[in-house]
């Protein structure tokens, strides 16, 4: 299961961010107010939402992710998306607009809108997971006023992840080992594996909730250090708040366009 | 099921966010009422689990394809309702933030279809009084099955009602829900099956595993209701599931359902023309066009202009460094 | 400053629904003692261990710590004064960061956030790991992560230090460094290993434990020497002598 490795590697790449840390709060404030404004354009102004990918192309290059690494993970949510989307050019066949002497419908303009906020919105957020840390980000959870059952439940499930999934990775390689090369697994079988990997999961909280015990744990988990807003990140949020409010309000296309 | 951020308008991606915001505060104060000690590193663990879980396909028989759990009747099974919510919406938020999975706006919606919907409803519904409260396997079996059917079909109804509340798909809703709920039952039958598997391998195995009612501070209304309720709730939830069923049946027995409506819809079933690649440089038909080709061409120019300019910046960072 | 002992008088338990896995144990360990736990698989060593934070209780018999009986209502006093290392690292290192986990007890012993700094900074430097604060667990290696979990241990400066397998997985290097560590520990150390050689090397005198019950209590160096079944099967001098090469001391 090529997956299973595959995840392992990436959940341990994602914990600190790869490149210079954007603060995680303000990426997470900037990537909500920009998914807002991309899912508020209207579905007939395709020419209204284009004119946002400046955030995502420009962000992620400043961050020295790449857009290119960024758009091609973003082809990742088409599928979906055209499985909703293609209902629109079969269903809405009024005449929008001509081009070239072919009638483009009212279905495809509305179409090509949701493919491209798809792939906006799919980007934005990839930035975010790939800019900023896990960790920061359930601090910045914690800033925004997020429960703190959730935040410590989130940190605990994040930090056991890769654990689980590693022994799960080897009752895999177990099973492959005597398997004949079958990929999937029989349910009954199946039932049996993942019960398996449930119960020693279960164990391990047990082993865990002792290893807190001994050192003192009474049932609250005590907090950690906040996160500071600093003044670059201030100036981070200002700029992108105004470029985004701006590319959303002001009809830029009609500046080229007579 | 993961919902997209495209999917969504922002209206109905905020009002859902609310809605599961609220949820995830009430469960947060139930778990923290929670008598068991170890119920934290429990969850936290427990959600582990389920995100290494959903990487483990079973084969479905005769078909040729494999599936995987989603979890939240288990979690519900071992962990009560309100902390199977809290820990289905970790796996959910963290499949969000760090894989993309599913959309961030979209995030409310997607913790009501998936998270609130099989812990919150289907398992106290249907769950709870099929299974009872000793340990059957034919029980335990059913009420899996039950309760994931019904679980995955109320979500894949909440998916088409939030769907059509944004307006982004042109498809009326009957006939989005005819799309829907047959896919659904089958993800739920299945899902229903490995959930039984698990937990009666469990409840074989260590059954001081599976929840108990006596750990909840809180449990009062359970804990007392009364046989009548009990049988009432089970009447309800036998009801919502054969009509589920029933439907779902109806719906999948008329394999030309969709192309019918469709049909019935536009006067055809053939696709409308598609765009042609517009031979002139820049026409000046339509603004709309024109928009998005401007837009794209200025967009690429930035990201030209920038990969330059940062990527520059960067390699004399990195040169810096060595 | 003597009172950092560990007394067992006629300890019994057993799991619920189980057999007794302690049958009457006598021990006393005093103040600076360092002292090896050896016993074959299942001998109920690791059961020992835990009754002394209270983790369990003893069904018969009593622990006392300290001059102070280990019981529900002493739970706190005792978890400050006796710090346990578990077999698996990951088991320990449950929070964010590092830094995080090795202050883990002293926030829970409501100790003022600049102390909880100096101690995370000395336990850290005690195990060489000074600067890791920041890092996650998963990015550490296996050593290293033996390492931070005594460091998070040791950060609530307990007077006992009780570990469980500490060399378990080990490479030689890491090993090397696990031993420099706990044999700078001046206070009490039990140590349960079947590591004979670091029991030999840190411990001058062992406790042998077989079927729930301690059947040895002699200097390390003696009892690996012994020709006693027991012995013999846990420092393993059982099998037969080579019979070509002959022995060089």
């Amino acid at each position: 299961m090529s997956k299973l490795e595959n995840t392992l590697i990436s959940i341990n790449s994602l914990a600190r961010p790869a490149t210079d840390r954007t603060d995680a709060v303000a990426m997470l404030a900037v990537t909500l107010l920009y998914l807002v404004a991309v899912l508020s354009v209207p579905l007939y102004a395709p020419q209204r939402i284009i004119w946002l990918a400046v955030y995502p192309v420009v962000q992620s290059e400043v961050s020295g992710i790449g857009f290119l690494r960024v758009f091609l993970r973003s082809l990742w949510v088409l599928p979906l998306i055209l499985l909703i989307g293609v209902f629109n050019p079969v269903l809405d066949t009024q005449t929008a607009f001509m081009v070239g002497g072919v009638a483009v419908s009212r279905g495809w303009v509305s179409f090509i809108s949701i493919v491209l906020r798809g792939l906006l919105a799919m980007q934005a957020v990839l930035l975010l997971a790939m800019s900023a840390g896990f960790y920061d980000m359930c601090g910045a959870l914690r800033r925004f006023g997020c429960p703190r059952v959730l935040v410590t439940q989130l940190q605990f499930t994040y930090r056991y992840m890769a654990v689980i999934t590693e022994e799960a990775l080897w009752m895999d390689r177990a099973r492959k080992a005597r398997g004949f090369g079958r990929r999937n697994y029989p349910l009954r079988m199946w039932g049996r594996m993942v019960g398996q990997l449930l119960v020693r999961s279960y164990e391990r909280a047990a082993r865990v909730h002792r290893a807190m015990l001994a050192r003192g744990f009474d049932g609250t988990m005590p907090l950690s250090r906040r996160t500071r807003m600093t003044r670059r990140s201030w100036c981070f949020i200002a700029a992108w708040t105004s470029v985004v409010l701006l590319l959303r309000f002001a009809d830029i296309s009609s500046l080229f366009i007579k | 099921m993961h919902m997209a951020d495209a999917l969504v308008s922002a209206p109905v991606a905020v009002s859902a966010g609310v809605v599961a915001a609220a949820l995830i505060v009430v469960a947060s104060k139930k778990v923290a009422r929670i008598k068991r000690d170890d119920i934290l590193p429990l969850m936290g663990v427990m959600g582990a689990f389920v995100f290494a879980a959903q990487m483990i396909n079973f084969s479905i028989p005769g078909t040729g394809s494999s599936g995987h759990i989603i979890g939240g009747v288990l979690l519900a099974a071992l962990l009560g309702p309100w902390a199977a919510f809290i820990t289905i919406a970790s796996v959910l938020i963290i499949q969000c933030l760090i894989f993309a999975d599913g959309g961030l706006m979209a995030l409310g919606c997607n913790l009501i279809n998936m998270g609130a919907m099989s812990c919150l409803v289907a398992w106290p519904l249907v769950y709870r009084p099929i299974a009872g409260k000793t340990f059957r396997k034919g029980r335990v079996f059913l009420a899996s099955v039950a309760a994931c059917v019904v679980g995955l079909e109320l979500g894949a109804l909440l998916v088409t009602g939030e769907t059509e509340l944004s307006g982004i798909t042109s498809l009326p809703p009957s006939e989005f829900l005819l799309f829907m709920l047959p896919i659904h039952l089958a993800i739920g039958l299945c899902e229903g099956v490995a959930t039984g598997a698990v937990l009666c391998f469990v409840g074989s195995y260590k059954p001081d595993m599976l929840y108990e009612a006596d750990h909840v501070a809180a449990a009062g209304k359970s804990g007392k209701m009364t046989r009548r309720t009990k049988t009432v709730i089970g009447v309800f939830a036998a009801l919502a599931l054969v009509m589920a069923v029933s439907f779902t049946w109806i719906a999948s027995s008329d394999p030309d359902g969709l192309e019918w409506s469709i049909s019935r819809l536009t006067g055809s079933t053939e696709l409308a023309p598609a765009v042609t690649p517009a031979t002139a440089i820049m026409p000046d038909y339509d603004s709309t066009f024109a928009g998005v080709l401007g837009g794209l061409i200025v967009v690429a120019l930035l990201w030209g202009f920038c990969s330059i300019l940062f990527r520059k910046a960067q390699s004399r960072k990195n040169a810096e460094k060595l | 400053m003597s009172h950092h002992y560990i007394r067992f008088s006629d300890v019994h338990f057993s799991y619920p629904h189980g057999p007794e896995v302690l049958c009457g144990v006598d021990l006393l360990i005093t103040h600076g003692e360092h002292v090896a736990l050896l016993g074959l698989n299942g001998s109920g060593k690791s059961t020992l261990l835990l009754q002394i934070n209270g983790l369990l209780l003893p069904s018969r018999g009593e622990v006392v710590v300290g001059d102070i009986p280990v019981s529900k209502k002493t739970l706190r006093l005792v978890r400050q004064s006796v710090g346990m290392v578990f077999q698996n690292s990951d088991d320990m290192l449950f929070m964010p960061t590092i830094g995080e986990d090795v202050a883990f007890g002293p926030r829970n012993m409501g100790l003022p956030e600049t102390e909880v700094e100096r101690r995370v900074g000395a336990a850290l430097e005690s195990v060489g790991l000074a600067g890791f604060e920041d890092r996650p667990a998963f990015s550490l290696s296996g050593g290293q992560r033996r390492a931070a979990a005594i460091a998070s241990v040791l950060s609530m400066e307990p007077d006992i230090l009780v570990l469980d397998e500490p060399s378990a997985n080990l490479d030689a290097r890491a090993r090397r460094q696990l031993i420099d560590i706990i044999a700078g520990f001046s206070h009490t150390v039990l140590l349960a290993t079947h590591d004979t050689e670091m029991a030999l090397e840190l411990c001058p005198r062992a406790l042998v434990m077989d079927a729930g019950r301690i059947v040895a209590d002699a200097p390390t160096a003696l009892l690996a020497a012994s020709t006693d079944s027991i012995a013999a099967g846990i420092f393993d001098t059982a099998r037969p002598a080579p019979i070509l090469a002959p022995a060089s001391n």
